[in-house]
C-alpha cells in the first residue's frame, strides 16, 4: 500500500469510516460533549487535542459505547451503533485502547494480546471446558493472529514473557497489540503517548505510522503536541465540549482562538 | 541557607511504571517554583509524594529541616506546607465557611481526636481571627461564606480550595494544576493574587503546570519534567525560550 | 382497622430500632465506604449488657453503661476494620466486619448462653388510645430514635468533628490533604454507630427478648434501611427503618409471621437494584484485593496427568479410614465442588458471592424432596413415589441453575458491598423459606431419604459414596482448570481487571458474568444433590449462614484463583474446624468448663479471626502465602549454601 502524505485529505468517494452527528453527553449538569458532529474518513488518522476537560475521553467513549449519548447519532461504516454496547461494536470493527489499560499479570504476553482475539473466535463455556478437536484448531489460530499483531507493533520476542514485568512504554504496545488483534477497521486510542519516554515515543509515532500505512482508520486523544504533530493528518480541536477547530496540524497551531483556549494567556 | 522544602531523589512508582525516577528540587522561604510539563511527566505524582499522599519508593522529601518522606500529609500540613490539590477538591455537602474552618482543623490534628477537638477549640479565637483574615485575601469567599461549596463556580471553588489551605497557616503552598478548567480571565486574577500573597504573607509557591507561560510569569524558577526526570532547570527568564520548553508545548516550528 | 392501627404502633416501635441501625450504617458507611455488618451485633450487645447489669444498678443505668461500652467496643472494631493504610481496601473492610459479628456471635453465646434475654421496659401498663395498646417503651424508642436522627444530623452539619466526618465522606482525598486523619475519624464514626445501636437495643429489648444471634435479622432490616436513601442520608434511614417496620409487622399480622424476613430482604434487594444502577463498573476493582502471581500453567497433559492421579489416590483413601473419618472426608469432597466454583467466581471474575450456601442447600432439598416424592397435602410419604435417586441428583445442579440465572441477571449488575450483601440475603431467603415451606421441606425436621443412590447396582454409602464424590471433584477440576486455559477463560480474567477494557474488546461482559454464576450455582448445587445421599437425611441445621462464610473462608485460604488450592482451602477449613469441635466437646479445658454450646461457638469465633486475620494480612491467600515464605526460606537456605565467592 502506497504511504498516505500527510497533507492528502481523504477520498470523498468512500464512506466515512466513523461519523458523529449532534452527539451530546451531560454528566449532571455539565455537558461534556455539546452536540459534537464529526466525520472520520476511512484510512485517515485524526487527533483529537484540548485543553483538559475538554471533553475528548468523553467523546471517545461515545464512540466506544461506554458512554450512553443523551443525543445524537454514532456510525460506524455507515451502520448505526447508537444503541450497541461496547462489546458488539467491537465484534464490528471498532477497537478501542483506554488510558486504564491494565495487562493481565497472570499471562504472558501472547495470551495478553490473544485476548483481543476474542470477537474472531467463538468457542464459548461448555466447548471450553471438554476441549473438543476444533477447539484445539481454534486456539492454535487465535495465537497465530495473537502473534501477528505482536509483530506488528514490534513486541514479538516477548511473547513468552509474563506481562507483568514489561516497562510502561510496552504495556501501552501491548494494549495496542490487543486491539489489533480484533483485527478492527476503526481504531481509538486515548492518550496513547502519556507518560512514555521519548525513545518509547519514537516508538510509538512508528508503530501509529506503519498501521497508518495499511489503512487503519484512527483516532487519537493526546495532550503531547510534538506526537501529534509528527503523526497526524487531521486535527480537531475540542474546548468545553465543543469543536473549535479542524485541520492539518499547522493550520490548527496557528489558528488564535486555538492558541488562546489551549495554551492559556500568552505573552509570546 | 538550607531551603524550605528539600527534595532528593525522589522515586515514585505505580505497579510497573515509574512516575517520578530520582528528582531533587528545593522551594526557599518566599520563593515562587514551577514544576512544568506536559501531561504525565509525573508532576502530580511529585507533589503527591512530596505532600504525603503517596509513598515515594524512594529518596527523601525535607520541610524545614525534617524529615517528612512517606508521613501521612498531617505531618508535613503541620510542617507548613499544605496543597491546593487538582481539580479543587473543595467539600460539596459544607458551606464555604466550614471548609475555610476546616483547613485550620485539620492544621491541628493529631492522631487522635479527642485532644485534636480541644486543642481546636481553644484556639478558636486564633482560627477565627484567621478566617477574616482569609477574607480579607479573598474577599469573594466572605459573599460565598454560607453556599454550600459544590454550588460554585469552579474558579470560586479554586478560590475555597486557597483559601482553605491558607487557614493552615502555611509557609509554603503546593498548588496542583491551577488553570485546569478554568477560564483564563479567571487565571489571571488568581495569579494576581498569589503573587501579593507571596509579597504580602510571604508564603512561598510550588506551582505544578501544564501551562508553561503562566507558570514562568508567576514563578522566579523553573523546573522542567520529563518522563519523571527534570530536564532543565533555572531562573524562568533564563530558560522560558529554550527549545525543550518550546517544543514540549508548542510543537516543533511551522507545520 | 384497629387489628390494622395495632400493627402499625407495633412495627414503629420495631421500626425504630432499624432506623437506629439504619442511621448507623450511614454514618459509618459515609465516613469510611465501610458497611459493617457487625452493627447489629451491637444492637444485641445494648440489650444483654443492660440486662447483666441491671442486677447491679438501675435500668436507666445499666443502659447508659451499656451503650459507653458499646461505644469503645465500636471503636475497636473501627482499628481492625480500617487495617493498613494503603493495603485494605474498603471491600476487605466490610468483610472484616462481617468475620467480627461472627466472632461477637462466639463471645456473646459464651458470656450470655443461647437464651434469649430481657427485662421490663418503662412501664408494664399499656396505654389504651382508641382500641389500641400502646405501650409506652413504644413510644420512648421512637421518640429516641427521631431524637437521634434530629441530634445526628445537627453534629454533622454544626461541629467541626461533624463537618469533618462529612469532609471525609465528600472527598477522602482532599480530607487527607487538609490535615486530617481518616482513621481516628473512622473511629469516631464507628464509636457513634456503636452507641446507638446499643441504644436501640437497651431500648428494644424489652419489647422483643434477644439472644447471641439476634443480630443477623437487626443488621438485614438495618441495612434495608440505610439503602433506602442509598447509604447516604440520615433522614432516608429513619423513613426507611419505619417502613420496613411496619411492612413487617403487616405482614406478621395478615400474611405469616414465617415470611417477615424474606419480605423485608426482597425490599432491600429491590432497592439495592433500583439504588445501584449508578455505580460504575469499574469501582469493582476494589473488590479483587487477592495479587495473583504469574503463574506457568502446566502444559495440559501434566495437567490432566496430575488430576487423575490425584482423583486414584482420593478415591482410594476413603477405604484407608475409619467410618468418622469417611464422614468428614466426603463432606470435604462437596465442599470442594462448592468452592472450585466459588474460585471461579471470585477469582477469575472479579465476583464476590457470600451466597453458595443458597445453591448448596437448593441441590440438596432438590435431590431429597424429588426422591421422596412431593405430597404436601400429608407428610407421610411412599417410598415408592418419587423419582429414581440418580436423576434427583442430576436434576439438583439443573434446579440451581435455573435459580441462578433467574436472579442473576438483577443480581450482577451489583458491585462490591452491594453485591456481597445480596448473595447473603439469597441465602437467608432460602434458609427462610425452609421454615416457611415446611410442607415440602419438612421444617426443622427436615427430609428423610429411604431410598440410597445407586448406580449400575451398588449402593453408594459410606467409603464408596466418598471415592465417587471425590472421583466427580476430580472431573470438576478437570473442566475447570480447562476453562480457566481458554479463550473463555482469558476473557474471564479480562472482565476481573477492568470490565470496559473487556467490553471493548468484544467480550460480551454481563453474559459471561451470568453464565459463571451459574456455573457455580450447579457445582454448588451438584454438591448438596450429593449430599442428601451421604447421611440420607437433610435438614436445616446443615446449611446455616455461615456455610457461605466458611465457603468464603475456604476460597480466601487456598487462594482467589488457584483451582487446587480450592480444594486445599476446603480440605483444610474442614480438618481445623473438626479438631475445634473435638476441642470443644471436652469439659473442659485450660481450667474454664466449657458450656453446652462450645462446638459452635467455638467453630463461629474461630471462623471470625480466620476471615478477619487473611483480609488484613494474606488478602493473596494463605496457602499462596505459605507457599512464597517457603519458597523464601528454601531461597536463603540455598543462597546461604552457596560459597560466597570475594574478587
Amino acid at each position: 500500500m502506497a504511504a498516505a502524505s500527510s497533507s492528502l485529505p481523504a477520498e470523498t468517494t468512500r464512506q466515512p469510516a466513523c461519523e458523529l452527528s449532534g452527539v451530546t453527553k451531560a454528566f449532571g449538569a455539565v455537558k461534556a460533549v455539546d452536540d459534537v458532529s464529526l466525520d472520520v474518513a476511512a484510512s485517515s488518522l485524526t487527533c483529537l487535542i484540548g485543553p483538559n476537560g475538554a471533553g475528548k475521553s468523553t467523546l471517545l467513549g461515545c464512540i466506544s459505547g461506554l458512554h450512553l449519548l443523551d443525543s445524537g447519532v454514532v456510525r460506524i461504516e455507515g451502520r448505526d451503533v447508537t444503541r450497541w454496547p461496547p462489546h458488539r461494536r467491537a465484534r464490528h470493527g471498532l477497537a478501542t485502547v483506554f488510558q486504564t489499560t491494565r495487562p493481565l499479570a497472570e499471562l504472558d504476553v501472547l495470551d495478553n494480546a490473544a485476548v483481543g482475539a476474542h470477537v474472531r473466535s467463538r468457542t464459548g463455556f461448555v466447548e471450553s471446558m471438554l476441549r473438543p478437536p476444533w477447539q484445539w484448531r481454534e486456539q492454535q489460530r487465535v495465537r497465530e493472529e495473537a502473534r501477528e499483531a505482536l509483530a506488528v507493533i514490534g513486541l514479538e520476542d516477548r511473547a513468552a514473557h509474563p506481562a507483568a514485568v514489561l516497562p510502561l512504554g510496552q504495556l501501552r504496545l501491548l494494549a495496542i497489540a490487543r486491539a489489533l488483534a480484533q483485527r478492527p477497521s476503526v481504531l481509538l486510542l486515548d492518550e496513547p503517548a502519556a507518560g512514555l519516554r521519548a525513545g518509547e515515543k519514537a516508538h510509538l509515532v512508528e508503530a501509529l505510522r506503519t498501521l497508518s500505512r495499511r489503512g487503519l482508520t484512527m483516532v487519537l486523544v493526546e495532550h503531547d503536541m510534538q506526537f501529534v504533530g509528527a503523526l497526524a493528518e487531521r486535527v480537531v480541536v475540542l474546548d468545553r465540549g465543543r469543536v473549535i477547530a479542524d485541520g492539518t496540524p499547522a493550520e490548527v497551531r496557528n489558528d488564535p482562538q486555538v492558541v488562546t483556549a489551549y495554551l492559556g494567556s500568552t505573552t509570546l | 541557607m538550607s531551603a524550605l522544602v528539600e527534595v532528593d531523589d525522589l522515586v515514585v512508582r505505580y505497579g510497573p511504571a515509574v512516575a517520578v525516577d530520582g528528582v531533587s528540587l528545593t522551594l526557599g522561604a518566599g520563593e515562587r517554583v514551577a514544576l512544568i510539563g506536559a501531561n504525565g511527566a509525573g508532576k502530580s505524582s511529585l507533589l503527591n509524594a512530596v505532600c504525603g499522599v503517596v509513598r515515594p519508593a524512594g529518596g527523601k522529601v525535607r520541610i524545614a529541616g525534617d524529615d517528612v518522606t512517606g508521613k501521612t500529609p498531617n505531618h508535613v500540613v503541620r510542617r507548613g506546607l499544605t496543597q491546593v490539590p487538582e481539580g479543587r477538591q473543595v467539600f460539596p455537602s459544607l458551606p464555604v465557611e466550614a471548609n475555610l474552618l476546616l483547613g485550620a482543623f485539620g492544621r491541628s490534628f493529631r492522631t487522635e481526636i479527642a485532644t485534636s477537638t480541644l486543642r481546636y477549640l481553644r484556639r478558636r479565637a486564633d482560627a477565627r481571627e484567621r478566617l477574616e483574615r482569609v477574607y480579607t485575601l479573598l474577599p469573594k469567599l466572605h459573599e460565598l461564606r454560607d453556599r454550600p461549596a459544590g454550588r460554585t463556580s469552579g474558579g470560586e471553588q479554586q478560590m475555597v480550595a486557597i483559601g482553605r489551605a491558607l487557614m493552615a497557616e502555611p509557609r509554603a503552598l503546593a498548588i496542583d494544576e491551577l488553570s485546569l478548567g478554568l477560564a483564563p480571565m479567571v487565571v489571571e486574577q488568581l495569579v494576581e493574587f498569589l503573587h501579593r500573597l507571596n509579597d504580602e504573607e510571604h508564603v512561598a509557591i510550588l506551582l505544578v503546570e501544564q501551562n508553561a507561560l503562566l507558570a514562568f510569569d508567576l514563578c522566579e524558577r523553573a523546573y522542567v519534567l520529563e518522563t519523571g526526570r527534570v530536564v532543565l532547570q533555572g531562573e524562568s527568564a533564563d530558560i522560558r525560550d529554550r527549545p525543550e520548553v518550546h517544543s514540549a508545548y508548542l510543537g516543533d516550528g511551522p507545520g | 382497622m384497629t387489628e390494622f392501627l395495632q400493627l402499625v404502633v407495633v412495627g414503629l416501635s420495631t421500626g425504630s430500632a432499624f432506623a437506629l441501625v439504619g442511621m448507623s450504617l450511614v454514618l459509618v458507611f459515609r465516613t469510611t465506604g465501610i458497611v459493617n455488618f457487625a452493627q447489629g451485633v451491637f444492637v444485641v450487645i445494648g440489650g444483654l449488657f443492660t440486662f447483666q447489669l441491671s442486677d447491679d444498678m438501675p435500668l436507666a443505668v445499666a443502659s447508659l453503661v451499656s451503650v459507653l461500652l458499646a461505644a469503645f467496643l465500636s471503636s475497636l472494631v473501627a482499628l481492625v476494620a480500617v487495617g493498613f493504610r494503603d493495603r485494605t481496601t474498603s471491600l476487605a473492610s466490610t468483610i472484616i466486619t462481617l468475620g467480627v459479628a461472627f466472632l461477637a456471635q462466639a463471645l456473646l453465646l459464651l458470656e450470655f448462653g443461647d437464651i434469649p434475654r430481657s427485662y421490663p421496659g418503662i412501664s408494664d401498663r399499656a396505654w389504651d388510645i382508641g382500641g389500641v395498646l400502646v405501650q409506652p417503651q413504644y413510644v420512648l424508642i421512637a421518640g429516641v430514635a427521631i431524637l437521634c436522627a434530629v441530634a445526628l444530623t445537627l453534629f454533622l452539619r454544626r461541629t467541626i468533628v461533624g463537618q469533618a466526618l462529612v469532609a471525609c465522606s465528600d472527598s477522602r482525598r482532599a480530607a487527607e490533604l487538609v490535615g486530617l486523619n481518616i482513621r481516628s475519624l473512622a473511629i469516631v464514626a464507628f464509636a457513634g454507630a456503636g452507641a446507638l445501636s446499643a441504644l436501640g437495643g437497651a431500648l428494644l429489648a424489652p419489647s422483643s427478648p434477644m439472644t447471641y444471634s439476634s443480630d443477623v435479622a437487626i443488621t438485614v432490616n438495618g441495612f434495608a434501611a440505610a439503602v433506602f436513601g442509598g447509604l447516604g442520608s440520615i433522614r432516608l434511614a429513619l423513613l426507611g427503618g419505619y417502613a420496613l417496620g411496619i411492612l413487617e409487622q403487616l405482614v406478621v399480622g395478615y400474611i405469616d409471621p414465617q415470611y417477615s424476613l424474606i419480605i423485608a430482604l426482597i425490599v432491600m434487594l429491590v432497592l439495592i437494584g433500583w439504588r445501584s444502577r449508578a455505580e460504575i463498573a469499574s469501582a469493582s476493582h476494589e473488590a479483587h484485593a487477592a495479587i495473583r502471581r504469574a503463574r506457568v500453567p502446566w502444559p495440559a497433559p501434566i495437567r490432566i496427568g496430575l488430576i487423575v492421579a490425584g482423583a486414584v489416590f482420593a478415591c482410594w483413601l476413603p477405604y484407608q479410614l475409619s467410618t468418622f473419618d469417611v464422614a468428614l472426608y466426603d463432606r470435604m469432597g462437596l465442599y470442594a465442588l462448592v468452592t472450585i466454583g466459588l474460585t471461579l467466581l471470585m477469582g477469575y471474575a472479579g465476583q464476590i458471592s457470600l451466597g453458595q450456601g443458597a445453591f448448596f442447600l437448593i441441590g440438596a432439598y432438590t435431590s431429597a424432596i424429588l426422591t421422596v416424592g412431593i405430597d404436601p397435602g400429608t407428610r407421610l410419604v411412599d417410598p415408592a413415589a418419587g423419582i429414581s435417586p440418580v436423576l434427583a441428583v442430576l436434576a439438583a445442579p439443573v434446579v440451581a441453575a435455573v435459580v441462578a440465572a433467574a436472579i442473576g441477571v438483577p443480581l450482577l449488575r451489583l458491585h462490591g458491598h452491594y453485591l456481597a450483601f445480596a448473595t447473603l440475603a439469597l441465602h437467608l431467603i432460602a434458609f427462610s423459606v425452609l421454615s416457611a415451606w415446611d410442607r415440602f421441606t419438612g421444617g426443622q425436621y427436615g427430609i428423610s431419604v429411604t431410598k440410597p443412590l445407586t448406580v449400575f447396582g451398588h449402593d453408594l454409602r459410606g467409603p464408596l459414596h466418598a471415592a465417587v464424590v471425590w472421583g466427580v471433584v476430580a472431573v470438576a477440576l478437570l473442566l475447570a482448570t480447562n476453562l480457566v486455559h481458554s479463550r473463555v477463560g482469558r476473557a474471564l480474567q479480562a472482565i476481573a481487571s477492568d470490565e470496559a477494557s473487556a467490553a471493548a474488546s468484544g467480550i460480551p461482559v454481563a453474559s459471561y458474568k451470568l453464565r459463571l454464576f451459574i456455573v457455580a450455582a450447579a457445582l454448588a448445587g451438584l454438591g448438596g444433590g450429593m449430599f442428601t445421599f451421604s447421611f440420607l437425611i437433610v435438614s436445616p441445621d446443615a446449611f446455616p449462614i455461615v456455610l457461605s462464610i466458611e465457603f468464603v473462608v475456604m476460597v480466601a485460604v487456598g487462594g482467589l484463583g488457584n483451582m487446587y488450592g480450592a480444594v486445599a482451602g476446603a480440605v483444610a477449613i474442614l480438618y481445623l474446624e473438626q479438631k475445634l469441635r473435638d476441642l470443644g466437646a471436652k469439659p473442659a479445658l485450660f481450667g474454664w468448663d466449657l458450656p453446652d454450646a462450645a462446638p459452635t461457638v467455638f467453630s463461629f469465633g474461630v471462623f471470625g479471626l480466620i476471615l478477619i486475620a487473611i483480609m488484613l494480612f494474606f488478602p493473596g491467600g494463605l496457602l499462596p502465602a505459605l507457599g512464597d515464605a517457603t519458597a523464601g526460606v528454601w531461597a536463603r537456605i540455598r543462597s546461604a549454601r552457596r560459597p560466597v565467592t570475594t574478587s
